[in-house]
């Protein structure tokens, strides 16, 4: 009890959680873009877009990584296609900046609810930390997502979705 | 079979027992042992394996040289910090598994140029992201020119960690096959083990069944042989059972065997439970059989006291009583007391001995008491009352010589038995009269006195000699009668008191016959009594 108190006060007091609000990173910046089939640009979403869309809130952790599990906040991939109109579709191509990628299909989206998460246990990603988006699967909720197929799913550095 | 033996058997069959129970233990132990590997090996292979470090060994590379161009990009104004940043920080961002993966312990030979590499990048992109900022570009400009001098010499590393990664993950890889066959050589090992405590086990179930079957079948026989011995045994005792019955059936006695409390009837003869009125031998109660209760309690009392009794007269029967001589001993029987009671009828003896009693009494021409019944009779009286007065007549016939010289002896014993006939009818009841002699007859009065003895003498010998006797239908006798009479007194015994009434009658006779003579008690004898000629 006093040992958690003393923890609290102290990440209270230190600079970093005056930070802790405050993306590493410009503000403005474009974070993701939506690409239909043809190239075609539909979207493009910096954090405050990202922010102003409903909440989703999952925990997991990001594989191949000495990531503890962790409490990821983000959009709904689902509800993000959705609030700019975008018909789901069967399958789309997760891009990251490191031009990793892999093809999350519809069913993902209808079963499991993936996430374009921004922050981890509340706080912002940086880019040289995964960030500043990973798309995250609810790997706790459902155990049965361990498997290799949603671990190279799980694209973090995330920059674009390319409609296929 | 001695004590060392015993022990001997004992152990050696002990020992598989022993065997079994280890042979179970260490299979349930290595049931136990391979359950853990598996779980243990089941947790390692709960999440998908890594080995994704070529991959970013090549990310990292691939990551520099794009580095590399955007900085290019800077140093020329086409790009700006916020694009450098950006770069650097997903460069860096491909080094963060490197820092963590323990990948390069797998490696054969140790190449610490991996490690090395990793760090000089990491501090490098470190020292940069802190001088840049999302804002100056012309700081970036500064940063980016900096790079391009040292970042190209870092490709050929880059390389090298890509390689050694590669041969790391290789090595990974075939350590944890090796691993896993190792895991599968356990799990053989161990699934043998068991197959063979199986095999054990089975035959050592199959061997015991056949061993209690064989038991049970041995078990069997013994018990059909035991039933056979215990029917034949049944058979023998049920035998002599009837063979007992037939015994006790057939003796001329009668007997009941039962036991003490008189509860059980073990035994009773047809006889005495048709005298006792019984239909069935569980209904026979002995106290039933007495006519007489007295005799019921002492025989039964004698019985309690453990004695054993011999020849008991005793009425049996109540409705038709009869004389039975009892025998009866206590016994054991069935671990309880018990009474053996026989029983002969003995009611024929009995009447012949109350005939026998009676002949030896009687005289057999008359019919009264001889000599002896009568003295018997008269000690009886005295016995009865000591103070008693009692009279004795000693009566002798008159020349009763000449009768049997004149008419011959059956005349004279007719005489005798006429006279017999006569003195019977002039005496009282309560006096006893008997023929003591030839022609010598003696009457006992009890309870009389002197005088009132006299007058009895006095009128049997009137009587006599008044009336000729009638002997038969030719001849009539006129008899006359001498009678000694004495009279007890105290302190007289029977002896001196017939030897006075004989010295009386003794007296009579010499004072001529026909009368009655007797002797005082006080008085000294005056005569000497010599042998009697006329009797």
């Amino acid at each position: 009890m006093l040992r958690q108190l003393i923890v609290g006060l102290v990440i209270a007091l230190s600079p970093l959680s005056a930070l802790a609000d405050e993306p590493p990173y410009p503000e403005d910046m474009a974070l993701l873009r939506i690409v239909d089939p043809h190239g075609q640009v539909l979207a493009i979403l910096t954090l405050s877009d990202l922010e102003g869309l409903p909440k989703r809130e999952i925990a997991g952790s990001i594989p191949d990584t000495a990531d503890p599990e962790a409490r990821w906040s983000g959009v709904s991939m689902k509800v993000l296609l959705e609030s700019r109109a975008i018909v789901l579709p069967d399958r789309m191509r997760a891009v990251g900046l490191d031009d990793y990628s892999d093809v999350i299909p519809r069913s993902d989206l209808e079963q499991y609810d993936p996430v374009v998460a921004y922050r981890r246990n509340g706080r912002y990603l940086s880019v040289d930390g995964y960030g500043p988006l990973v798309v995250m699967y609810p790997y706790s909720e459902y155990p049965e997502l361990h498997e290799r197929t949603y671990y190279s799913r799980t694209v973090w550095q995330l920059s674009e979705l390319q409609l296929q | 079979m001695t004590e060392q033996e015993t022990n001997e058997g004992g152990t050696s069959r002990r020992w598989p027992i022993i065997l079994l129970i280890a042979l179970a233990t260490a299979m349930i132990v290595s049931a136990l042992a391979g359950l853990k590997l598996i779980s243990d090996k089941g947790d390692d292979y709960a999440s998908p394996g890594l080995h994704t470090e070529v991959w970013q060994g090549y990310q990292l590379r691939s990551e520099i040289q794009r580095l590399l161009a955007t900085a290019s990009a800077v140093e020329e104004g086409q790009e700006g910090a916020t694009a450098l940043m950006m770069r650097l920080g997903v460069m860096r961002n491909t080094l963060d598994p490197f820092r963590h993966t323990r990948v390069f312990d797998y490696l054969p030979v140790p190449r610490p140029e991996a490690r090395a590499t990793i760090e000089r990048l990491d501090s490098l992109s470190a020292n940069w992201m802190q001088k840049l900022d999302w804002r100056d570009d012309a700081g970036a400009r500064r940063v980016a020119s900096d790079m391009l001098t040292v970042l190209p010499r870092q490709l050929r590393p880059a390389h090298d960690l890509i390689v050694i990664s590669n041969i790391a993950v290789a090595a990974q890889l075939d350590s944890e096959r090796q691993s896993l066959q190792l895991t599968f050589h356990w799990l053989t090992g161990t699934l043998i083990l068991m197959a063979c405590g199986c095999l054990i086990l089975a035959l050592r179930i199959l061997s015991s069944q056949r061993r209690s079957r064989r038991l049970a079948r041995e078990l069997q026989m013994l018990n059909n042989s035991l039933e056979r011995r215990v029917q034949s045994r049944t058979v023998l005792l049920h035998e002599r059972e009837a063979l007992l019955r037939t015994i006790l059936d057939s003796t001329p006695s009668d007997v009941t065997l039962l036991s003490a409390d008189q509860r059980r009837v073990f035994y009773v003869s047809d006889n005495l439970l048709a005298q006792t009125g019984t239909r069935r031998a569980e209904d026979f109660h002995l106290e039933t059989l007495f006519e007489n209760q007295d005799d019921y309690r002492l025989i039964t009392e004698r019985l309690k006291r453990g004695e054993t009794l011999h020849q008991v007269e005793a009425r049996l029967c109540p409705t038709s009583p009869y004389w039975a001589l009892l025998t009866a001993r206590p016994l054991r029987i069935h671990a309880q007391s018990a009474w053996l009671i026989w029983c002969l009828d003995i009611t024929h003896r009995k009447a012949m001995e109350h005939k026998l009693q009676q002949l030896a009494a009687t005289d057999a021409l008359t019919g009264l008491y001889n000599r002896r019944a009568l003295l018997r009779a008269a000690v009886k009286q005295l016995r009865r009352d000591r103070r008693a007065s009692l009279s004795v007549l000693l009566i002798d016939i008159d020349h009763f010589k000449q009768i049997n010289d004149e008419y011959g002896h059956p005349v004279g014993d007719q005489a005798l038995r006429a006279l017999a006939q006569q003195l019977g009818g002039l005496i009282r009841d309560d006096a006893l009269l008997g023929r003591i002699g030839g022609e010598e007859f003696a009457v006992v009065l009890p309870g009389r006195s002197c005088e009132a003895a006299g007058l009895v003498a006095e009128r049997l010998r009137a009587a006599i000699a008044d009336t000729p006797l009638r002997v038969n239908d030719a001849v009539t006798l006129s008899m006359t009668l001498s009678i000694g009479l004495s009279q007890r007194h105290e302190g007289d015994s029977l002896k001196s008191l017939m030897t006075r009434a004989d010295r009386a009658l003794y007296q009579a006779k010499a004072e001529g016959r026909n009368r009655c003579c007797q002797i005082a008690f006080e008085a000294p004898p005056e005569l000497v009594a010599p042998a009697v000629d006329e009797a």
